[in-house]
């Protein structure tokens, strides 16, 4: 279990601004534990080891997340780039942002997804849960 | 008039054969609701006044029936509403108790303007009182017979109505049988219903809780009450942690606090016998959730992590 920063540093723009991209390297297995669908959360007790992510690469722009590649499948992952919901992207990469992150891969979000597993591959069963709708002002 | 003869279908006593006595403001309005009961089939209508100019201000009656008996009037108006599923008796005669014979009934209700003594036939007699509905289920009640005549303050149609229908609401649910056999009497504030809407909404502005709800099939309100309530047991007995993601990967938490300078807030500890009501619970999450980056909506789950149990706080994102 390892996370390694690299920096790189992009030459100026016109408008004198610098970039500086930042690659974070995660490397752990994630193991899929949820699945949301139609706001029910269910709980992943088997899963075949296929779909164990292997790390991910958080990809910043002045500290700021611009992209997630992951290292396995993933519901949510096309051609190994995580789907960024508007609202992630551009925020601030620190410890919360990355221990939500951990939760979003442990978790399959059905209600939008790019494929399910196959039911060969997965078990799961309805956890006890309520959903709560935030206002959003 | 015999006994009480209560038709009981479960646990809740069900009347099929009602008597009304006094068809006034309150009167008027209860026969309405009571017509409305499935399992009401005969309603017994008793009254010796006519519709007068001054009671359609605050009544169910409307100004064509004025000049007409208030039971002739009222019989009228549920035919109309509920046409034949409800067998309406008129007696149109002043009412004497001991005196003036009434068809036997489950239920007799007293709602007249008058105050008179009540031996045993009534059961229940409904008036209002400085905003209040009084339920008084004595017996053998001595009183000097006054006549009121009207309300010491002024109540609108749409109280009048209300309290109507929170008598009503008694007799379906089985509340105000259990006052009979106690002969108990008792006060419902009729601005109960909004004071307590008023409380929930500035405690949902306050917390910016929109609306909680599961979804199975179709959306629908959840009862809160049967998820929260074993939280506030679990407080009782321990302190109750609240965390955002895996609980397995606490231990992570070193790593990050040497590569992050801004620590994030991720657990909340409770402590014990802190949550006492549903909205605690409630305060409790939102105040974690408040702190987390760009979280709307989120799921809490009851989980259990080597013996010690805790909450959950999953937070849903619209990923692709």
């Amino acid at each position: 279990m390892d996370f390694i920063e690299s920096r790189i540093v992009i030459a100026p723009l016109v408008n004198d601004l610098d970039i500086t991209q930042k690659c974070y390297v995660y490397k752990a297995q994630i193991i899929p534990r949820q699945i949301i669908e139609k706001k029910n959360v269910y709980d992943i007790v088997y899963i075949d080891p296929m779909w164990i992510i292997n790390g991910f690469v958080i990809i910043t722009e002045n500290d700021k997340v611009i992209r997630i590649i992951v290292f396995g499948h993933h519901p949510n992952v096309n051609d190994n780039l995580y789907c960024l919901p508007e609202e992630k992207k551009g925020q601030i990469f620190n410890k919360t942002f990355y221990e939500h992150f951990i939760q979003t891969l442990q978790t399959y979000y059905y209600d939008n997804c790019y494929y399910k597993v196959p039911p060969s591959n997965i078990k799961y069963k309805k956890a006890k849960s309520m959903f709560v709708k935030l206002n959003q002002d | 008039m015999g006994p009480l003869n209560l038709y009981k279908k479960g646990e809740t006593f069900v009347y099929r054969k009602v008597t009304v006595i006094g068809l006034g403001t309150l009167g008027g309005f209860l026969c309405k609701h009571i017509s409305e009961f499935e399992t009401v089939k005969k309603l017994v209508i008793v009254d010796h006044d006519t519709v007068e100019s001054r009671n359609v201000f605050r009544s169910i009656y409307d100004p064509q029936h004025i000049g007409e008996y208030k039971v002739d009037a009222l019989a009228d108006m549920i035919k109309n509403n509920v046409g034949d599923d409800i067998n309406v008796t008129k007696i149109n005669t002043k009412y004497v108790e001991g005196t003036t014979d009434l068809p036997k009934s489950d239920l007799v209700i007293d709602c007249r303007d008058v105050v008179c003594d009540r031996i045993s036939e009534i059961n229940v007699r409904f008036y209002i009182s400085h905003k209040t509905l009084v339920i008084d289920c004595r017996k053998h009640v001595k009183n000097p017979c006054v006549y009121n005549g009207s309300y010491s303050i002024e109540l609108t149609k749409n109280e009048i109505n209300k309290a109507a229908f929170y008598a009503a609401h008694s007799i379906a649910s089985g509340h105000l049988d259990k006052m009979i056999k106690n002969n108990l009497i008792q006060r419902i504030d009729l601005d109960i219903i909004s004071s307590s809407m008023t409380k929930s909404i500035n405690e949902s502005i306050e917390n910016k809780i929109d609306m909680i709800y599961e979804v199975n099939g179709a959306e629908r309100l959840q009862s809160v009450e049967s998820f929260i309530q074993p939280i506030l047991n679990l407080n009782k007995t321990q302190e109750v942690e609240i965390v955002v993601g895996d609980y397995q990967h606490k231990e992570l938490e070193e790593i990050f606090n040497s590569i992050s300078e801004i620590n994030g807030d991720l657990r909340t500890l409770v402590p014990q016998n802190s949550l006492n009501t549903s909205m605690d619970v409630m305060q409790a999450l939102t105040d974690l959730v408040k702190k987390q980056p760009g979280v709307s909506n989120f799921v809490i789950i009851m989980r259990e992590h080597h013996g010690k149990k805790y909450i959950e706080l999953l937070e849903e994102t619209g990923a692709a």
